[in-house]
């Protein structure tokens, strides 16, 4: 018998008056699983997350969470969502909207307390007495994940919880997503690949509204090993230029800038070819430079290949 | 049953602390002083602002009848009419719309939170809200009425108008949680109530609609606090009524489809 998923779609399609947001998705999360959702801007990932969330009606398809098929217009008490900009009371405390939404969610009123509680010391939030209107963007995405798990929900869905953080705000709530591993199925999408590279162990790609890579991040590496990239780091963009005009007149390469970064790939030659060819390049041309090296992929390349 | 009153707990807390109550109460009690002031001294705040000497007194006292108590009611019922109208509208104008913006509305509705609960207990405090202020300052008015004038109508029926008058404001309330849930932006919820306002105010004038249309019951809640109570009274509280229901229905059906 096959694994219930945290998370299944069956061809959930969305279409708007004039474009096809989300097309014929299939889609599997397994129970457990902290799953980095990628896509560039447009890609189709809050589309998709509203219709798990029943926020928004798909134009076909059907899916299912915990293995229960879900509709539009019928609360799904087996999942929590955080949205980019969670929206609260402003003239509550922490500890009130907690009680709402816990009361909500009909807990009996003495797990009701304890709970609030908990989830307050788990997203750091606990015995601050300011009103939700006085606190910083961090403080409202951790108490955005504290209202996303009240319910004790199966899947957690968030939609790019730290895009607007700064580092020490984005390190903060990826260590308290990262703490959700093993109670909960998280569903994360950001932009922020290095973080999902960190705690994620499942990825979905979505472009055009179409799912282009989905498995563990190991599979997802296997699956590109052979594309092993050569990478020269140089001190200074002027270098990086003349090294690209160099490298271009010897054939067709797929170069990248990344930064004074240069990431280079072939279909005719191996990667260690590339780097001999570098080398020569860098000697002859007498380039000062910080490295060479050849790299396994990383998340970053993968979506960068995938998405292309 | 549990969620109806968790968020109506919300909602009174709501109303208290982002001063809603206090905006309405001030409003509502400053008319049920001044109305009877203004019917009692309007000639005499006349000649006070027009200085002395280009204003024939004795002739503008004609054109007034002696005031009386019936125009201190009247004058509270008139100005509430008005301002206190555009008062409710003014605040209750962003009462789904906003929750639809803000995104608060997805958290409590993803909480398990229906439609119609959500709708039905904003318009449960809205209306206790009004109800707990109509009950304040319309003893407030005939008070004053009976101080400034030495006489006043009968308490029972004058709190009967006032009754019938927080019914008109229930029809404003439906009214403007109809348009919130429609509208995209607040400035839109604001000007179709603006509009649907005004219509009201122009049919009014017209004797025959008067008689059946919500707007009338202003009317009528003055007539029944002077002691008359006109024959088309229950038709023009059954209309506005089912109007009232047929607006929060059909709010609580557009909710129910709309996407979040």
């Amino acid at each position: 018998m096959s694994e219930t998923m945290a998370v299944e779609t069956f061809g959930l399609t969305k279409r708007f008056k004039t474009a096809l947001a989300v097309n014929e998705v299939n889609l599997r999360v397994p129970q457990g699983a902290i799953c980095g959702f990628l896509g560039k801007n447009g890609a189709g990932k809050t589309t998709t997350i509203k219709m798990l969330t029943g926020m928004k009606k798909p134009t076909s398809g059907e899916f299912a969470i915990m293995g229960k098929k879900e509709t539009f217009g019928k609360g799904i008490r087996a999942v929590g969502y955080l949205p980019d900009v969670p929206g609260f009371y402003g003239y509550m405390t922490g500890w009130e909207f907690l009680d709402l939404c816990a009361r909500l969610c009909n807990m009996p009123e003495q797990e009701r307390k304890t709970h609030v509680d908990d989830l307050l010391k788990q997203v750091g939030l606990y015995g601050v007495k300011t009103k939700v209107s006085g606190y910083s963007r961090g403080m409202r995405q951790r108490l955005g994940i504290a209202q996303a798990l009240v319910n004790n929900p199966a899947v957690v869905f968030m939609d790019e919880p730290i895009s607007a953080l700064d580092p020490m705000g984005r390190r903060d709530i990826m260590e308290i997503i990262g703490g959700l591993r093993g109670k909960t199925s998280v569903v994360l999408s950001t932009h922020i690949l290095s973080d999902v590279e960190n705690i994620c162990d499942h990825i979905i790609i979505i472009e055009k509204g179409k799912i282009v890579e989905q498995g563990t991040l190991d599979e997802i590496k296997a699956r590109f090993g052979h594309e092993d990239t050569v990478k020269v780091t140089f001190y200074t963009p002027e270098d990086c230029g003349k090294f690209i005009t160099a490298l271009k007149e010897q054939g067709e390469f797929d170069v990248r800038e990344e930064g004074m970064k240069v990431a280079i790939q072939s279909s005719k030659l191996a990667p260690v070819d590339v780097s001999k060819l570098a080398a020569k390049l860098l000697t002859n041309g007498d380039l000062p430079f910080k490295g060479l090296n050849i790299d396994a992929p990383s998340l970053d390349d993968i979506f960068y290949e995938v998405t292309k | 049953m549990n969620n109806y009153m968790t968020f109506i707990r919300k909602e009174i807390i709501e109303t208290i602390r982002n001063k809603r109550l206090i905006v309405l109460a001030c409003v509502f009690m400053s008319f049920a002083i001044l109305g009877p002031l203004m019917g009692r001294y309007l000639v005499e705040f006349i000649t006070m602002i027009v200085p002395a000497g280009e204003l024939d007194v004795d002739g503008l006292m004609g054109l007034f009848d002696e005031p009386t108590w019936v125009d201190g009611y009247t004058n509270f019922y008139t100005n509430l009419a008005q301002v206190g109208v555009i008062t409710v509208m003014l605040l209750y104008m962003g009462v789904i719309l906003d929750e639809k913006r803000r995104g608060t509305a997805p958290m409590v509705l993803m909480k398990g939170l229906s439609h119609t609960t959500f709708v039905m207990s904003k318009f449960t405090v809205m209306a206790l809200t009004t109800l707990v202020i109509m009950l304040v300052s319309t003893p407030i008015a005939h008070l004053y009425t009976y101080i400034l004038f030495e006489e006043a109508g009968n308490f029972g029926e004058m709190m009967l108008g006032g009754l019938i008058f927080w019914i008109f404001l229930l029809f404003i309330i439906a009214l403007m949680v109809f348009f919130s849930t429609i509208a995209q932006k607040v400035s839109n919820v604001a000007l179709y109530g603006f509009l649907a306002y005004f219509a009201m105010v122009i049919f009014d004038v017209v004797q025959q609609l008067r008689e059946f249309l919500p707007y009338g019951l202003v009317v009528r809640a003055v007539q029944v606090s002077i002691g008359y109570f006109h024959e088309h009274l229950m038709v023009n509280l059954l209309i506005t009524i089912v109007a009232m229901i047929i607006l929060l229905a059909v709010s609580i059906h557009i909710l129910k489809k709309k996407e979040l």
